[in-house]
Protein backbone atom coordinates (compact mmCIF):
# COMPACT_ATOMS: atom_id res chain seq x y z
CA UNK A 1 0.00 0.00 0.00
CA UNK A 2 1.26 3.50 -0.86
CA UNK A 3 2.43 5.74 1.94
CA UNK A 4 -0.20 8.33 1.04
CA UNK A 5 -3.03 5.77 1.20
CA UNK A 6 -1.67 4.34 4.46
CA UNK A 7 -1.60 7.78 6.04
CA UNK A 8 -5.18 8.48 4.89
CA UNK A 9 -6.35 5.17 6.40
CA UNK A 10 -4.57 5.98 9.65
CA UNK A 11 -6.40 9.32 9.77
CA UNK A 12 -9.70 7.52 9.16
CA UNK A 13 -8.91 5.21 12.09
CA UNK A 14 -8.12 8.18 14.35
CA UNK A 15 -11.42 9.80 13.39
CA UNK A 16 -13.20 6.50 14.01
CA UNK A 17 -11.64 6.14 17.45
CA UNK A 18 -12.66 9.72 18.27
CA UNK A 19 -16.27 9.00 17.28
CA UNK A 20 -16.34 5.69 19.19
CA UNK A 21 -14.85 7.44 22.22
CA UNK A 22 -17.52 10.11 22.03
CA UNK A 23 -20.22 7.42 21.90
CA UNK A 24 -18.68 5.63 24.91
CA UNK A 25 -18.28 8.76 27.02
CA UNK A 26 -21.60 10.39 26.12
CA UNK A 27 -23.92 7.36 25.98
CA UNK A 28 -22.40 4.10 27.17
CA UNK A 29 -20.76 5.17 30.43
CA UNK A 30 -23.64 7.39 31.66
CA UNK A 31 -26.08 4.63 30.63
CA UNK A 32 -24.04 2.04 32.50
CA UNK A 33 -23.91 4.33 35.54
CA UNK A 34 -27.68 4.93 35.45
CA UNK A 35 -28.29 1.18 35.22
CA UNK A 36 -26.15 0.59 38.33
CA UNK A 37 -27.99 3.39 40.20
CA UNK A 38 -31.42 2.06 39.24
CA UNK A 39 -30.44 -1.42 40.52
CA UNK A 40 -28.70 -0.03 43.62
CA UNK A 41 -30.30 3.32 44.62
CA UNK A 42 -27.94 3.56 47.61
CA UNK A 43 -25.15 4.41 45.12
CA UNK A 44 -27.02 7.39 43.63
CA UNK A 45 -24.69 9.84 45.41
CA UNK A 46 -21.70 8.28 43.58
CA UNK A 47 -23.10 8.75 40.07
CA UNK A 48 -22.18 12.42 39.40
CA UNK A 49 -18.63 12.35 40.92
CA UNK A 50 -17.79 9.17 39.00
CA UNK A 51 -19.25 10.57 35.77
CA UNK A 52 -17.23 13.77 36.11
CA UNK A 53 -14.08 11.81 36.98
CA UNK A 54 -14.37 9.39 34.05
CA UNK A 55 -15.32 12.18 31.63
CA UNK A 56 -12.22 14.12 32.68
CA UNK A 57 -10.01 11.16 31.76
CA UNK A 58 -11.17 11.67 28.15
CA UNK A 59 -9.28 14.97 27.82
CA UNK A 60 -5.73 13.48 27.62
CA UNK A 61 -7.08 10.74 25.32
CA UNK A 62 -8.42 13.27 22.81
CA UNK A 63 -5.26 15.36 23.11
CA UNK A 64 -3.26 12.22 22.23
CA UNK A 65 -5.58 11.58 19.25
CA UNK A 66 -4.93 15.15 18.07
CA UNK A 67 -1.15 14.54 18.17
CA UNK A 68 -1.65 11.21 16.38
CA UNK A 69 -3.55 13.10 13.64
CA UNK A 70 -0.64 15.53 13.27
CA UNK A 71 1.83 12.63 13.04
CA UNK A 72 -0.22 10.97 10.28
CA UNK A 73 -0.49 14.31 8.45
CA UNK A 74 3.32 14.45 8.45
CA UNK A 75 3.52 10.88 7.16
CA UNK A 76 1.13 11.88 4.35
CA UNK A 77 3.57 14.57 3.12
CA UNK A 78 6.53 12.15 3.31
CA UNK A 79 7.87 13.66 6.51
CA UNK A 80 7.68 10.50 8.62
CA UNK A 81 11.09 10.67 10.25
CA UNK A 82 11.21 14.17 11.64
CA UNK A 83 12.03 15.81 14.96
CA UNK A 84 8.47 17.13 14.94
CA UNK A 85 7.01 13.59 14.90
CA UNK A 86 9.42 12.55 17.65
CA UNK A 87 8.13 15.48 19.75
CA UNK A 88 4.50 14.56 19.13
CA UNK A 89 5.18 10.94 20.16
CA UNK A 90 6.85 12.22 23.33
CA UNK A 91 3.70 14.25 24.05
CA UNK A 92 1.53 11.14 23.52
CA UNK A 93 3.78 9.24 25.94
CA UNK A 94 3.41 11.92 28.62
CA UNK A 95 -0.35 12.16 28.09
CA UNK A 96 -0.79 8.39 28.43
CA UNK A 97 1.36 8.25 31.58
CA UNK A 98 -0.43 11.28 33.05
CA UNK A 99 -3.85 9.86 32.30
CA UNK A 100 -2.92 6.50 33.87
CA UNK A 101 -1.58 8.21 37.00
CA UNK A 102 -4.65 10.49 37.20
CA UNK A 103 -7.00 7.52 36.81
CA UNK A 104 -5.21 5.59 39.57
CA UNK A 105 -5.06 8.56 41.97
CA UNK A 106 -8.68 9.42 41.23
CA UNK A 107 -9.69 5.90 42.19
CA UNK A 108 -7.78 6.18 45.48
CA UNK A 109 -9.37 9.56 46.26
CA UNK A 110 -12.85 8.18 45.52
CA UNK A 111 -12.07 5.24 47.81
CA UNK A 112 -11.23 7.63 50.64
CA UNK A 113 -14.47 9.52 49.91
CA UNK A 114 -16.39 6.29 50.31
CA UNK A 115 -17.42 6.12 46.66
CA UNK A 116 -15.21 3.23 45.64
CA UNK A 117 -14.38 -0.35 46.48
CA UNK A 118 -10.97 -2.09 46.62
CA UNK A 119 -12.29 -4.61 44.10
CA UNK A 120 -12.98 -1.78 41.62
CA UNK A 121 -9.45 -0.45 42.17
CA UNK A 122 -8.05 -3.87 41.28
CA UNK A 123 -9.99 -3.82 38.00
CA UNK A 124 -8.89 -0.24 37.36
CA UNK A 125 -5.27 -1.42 37.51
CA UNK A 126 -5.89 -3.07 34.14
CA UNK A 127 -6.69 0.35 32.65
CA UNK A 128 -3.66 1.85 34.42
CA UNK A 129 -1.42 -0.89 33.03
CA UNK A 130 -2.76 -0.27 29.51
CA UNK A 131 -2.00 3.44 29.90
CA UNK A 132 1.54 2.75 31.11
CA UNK A 133 2.10 0.28 28.26
CA UNK A 134 0.98 2.88 25.68
CA UNK A 135 3.23 5.47 27.37
CA UNK A 136 6.31 3.23 27.19
CA UNK A 137 5.58 2.23 23.59
CA UNK A 138 5.15 5.88 22.56
CA UNK A 139 8.36 6.91 24.38
CA UNK A 140 10.28 4.13 22.62
CA UNK A 141 8.84 5.12 19.24
CA UNK A 142 9.72 8.75 19.95
CA UNK A 143 13.34 7.82 20.66
CA UNK A 144 13.59 5.67 17.52
CA UNK A 145 11.91 8.30 15.31
CA UNK A 146 14.34 10.94 16.63
CA UNK A 147 17.32 8.72 15.77
CA UNK A 148 15.83 8.09 12.33
CA UNK A 149 15.23 11.84 11.87
CA UNK A 150 18.89 12.56 12.63
CA UNK A 151 19.94 9.90 10.09
CA UNK A 152 17.48 11.36 7.56
CA UNK A 153 18.90 14.86 8.06
CA UNK A 154 22.42 13.58 7.50
CA UNK A 155 21.31 11.63 4.45
CA UNK A 156 19.52 14.70 3.01
CA UNK A 157 22.71 16.73 3.43
CA UNK A 158 24.94 14.07 1.89
CA UNK A 159 25.73 14.94 -1.70
CA UNK B 1 40.09 23.70 17.82
CA UNK B 2 37.42 22.45 15.41
CA UNK B 3 37.56 23.20 11.72
CA UNK B 4 35.49 22.82 8.61
CA UNK B 5 36.04 21.49 5.13
CA UNK B 6 34.79 23.92 2.52
CA UNK B 7 34.26 23.16 -1.12
CA UNK B 8 35.52 25.80 -3.55
CA UNK B 9 34.16 25.07 -6.99
CA UNK B 10 33.78 28.70 -8.16
CA UNK B 11 37.46 29.02 -9.15
CA UNK B 12 37.43 25.75 -11.12
CA UNK B 13 34.07 26.65 -12.70
CA UNK B 14 35.54 29.93 -13.93
CA UNK B 15 38.67 28.15 -15.24
CA UNK B 16 36.61 25.59 -17.15
CA UNK B 17 34.09 28.26 -18.24
CA UNK B 18 31.17 26.21 -16.95
CA UNK B 19 27.97 27.20 -15.22
CA UNK B 20 26.70 25.62 -11.99
CA UNK B 21 23.76 24.13 -13.90
CA UNK B 22 26.05 22.53 -16.49
CA UNK B 23 28.31 21.16 -13.74
CA UNK B 24 25.33 19.68 -11.83
CA UNK B 25 24.09 18.11 -15.05
CA UNK B 26 27.48 16.56 -15.92
CA UNK B 27 28.17 15.35 -12.38
CA UNK B 28 24.66 13.88 -12.15
CA UNK B 29 23.39 15.66 -9.06
CA UNK B 30 20.41 17.97 -8.68
CA UNK B 31 20.75 21.73 -8.60
CA UNK B 32 19.51 21.63 -5.00
CA UNK B 33 22.36 19.33 -4.00
CA UNK B 34 24.82 21.48 -5.91
CA UNK B 35 23.54 24.50 -3.99
CA UNK B 36 23.96 22.57 -0.70
CA UNK B 37 27.55 21.86 -1.73
CA UNK B 38 28.30 25.44 -2.74
CA UNK B 39 26.79 27.06 0.35
CA UNK B 40 28.68 24.80 2.74
CA UNK B 41 25.55 23.15 4.15
CA UNK B 42 26.61 19.65 3.10
CA UNK B 43 27.41 17.33 5.98
CA UNK B 44 29.05 14.68 3.82
CA UNK B 45 30.10 14.10 0.25
CA UNK B 46 30.23 10.68 -1.32
CA UNK B 47 33.59 9.69 -2.77
CA UNK B 48 31.81 8.86 -6.03
CA UNK B 49 30.44 12.45 -6.19
CA UNK B 50 33.91 13.86 -5.42
CA UNK B 51 35.42 11.64 -8.13
CA UNK B 52 32.84 12.83 -10.69
CA UNK B 53 33.44 16.47 -9.70
CA UNK B 54 37.20 16.03 -10.23
CA UNK B 55 36.57 14.24 -13.55
CA UNK B 56 34.30 17.00 -14.89
CA UNK B 57 36.42 19.89 -13.56
CA UNK B 58 39.66 18.11 -14.55
CA UNK B 59 41.27 18.73 -11.17
CA UNK B 60 42.46 17.07 -7.99
CA UNK B 61 40.39 16.85 -4.75
CA UNK B 62 42.84 19.26 -3.12
CA UNK B 63 41.94 21.87 -5.73
CA UNK B 64 38.35 22.05 -4.55
CA UNK B 65 38.59 20.98 -0.89
CA UNK B 66 39.96 23.33 1.75
CA UNK B 67 40.29 22.92 5.50
CA UNK B 68 39.60 26.08 7.56
CA UNK B 69 39.89 26.35 11.32
CA UNK B 70 37.03 27.82 13.37
CA UNK B 71 38.12 30.98 15.16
Amino acid sequence: MEQNKLAKWLKVIVAGIAVCGLFIYVFLIPGFGKAIVSDNPEFAYCYQPWLIFISSTAIPCYAALFFAWKIFSNIEIDNSFSRENARYLKWISWLAAGDAAYFFLGNIVLLFLGMNHPGIILYSLIVVFAGVAISVAAATLSHLVLKAAILQEESDLTV
Amino acid sequence: MEGNIIINIDVMLAKRKMSVTQLADKVGITLTNMSILKTGKAKAIKLSTLARLCEVLECQPGDILEYVTKK
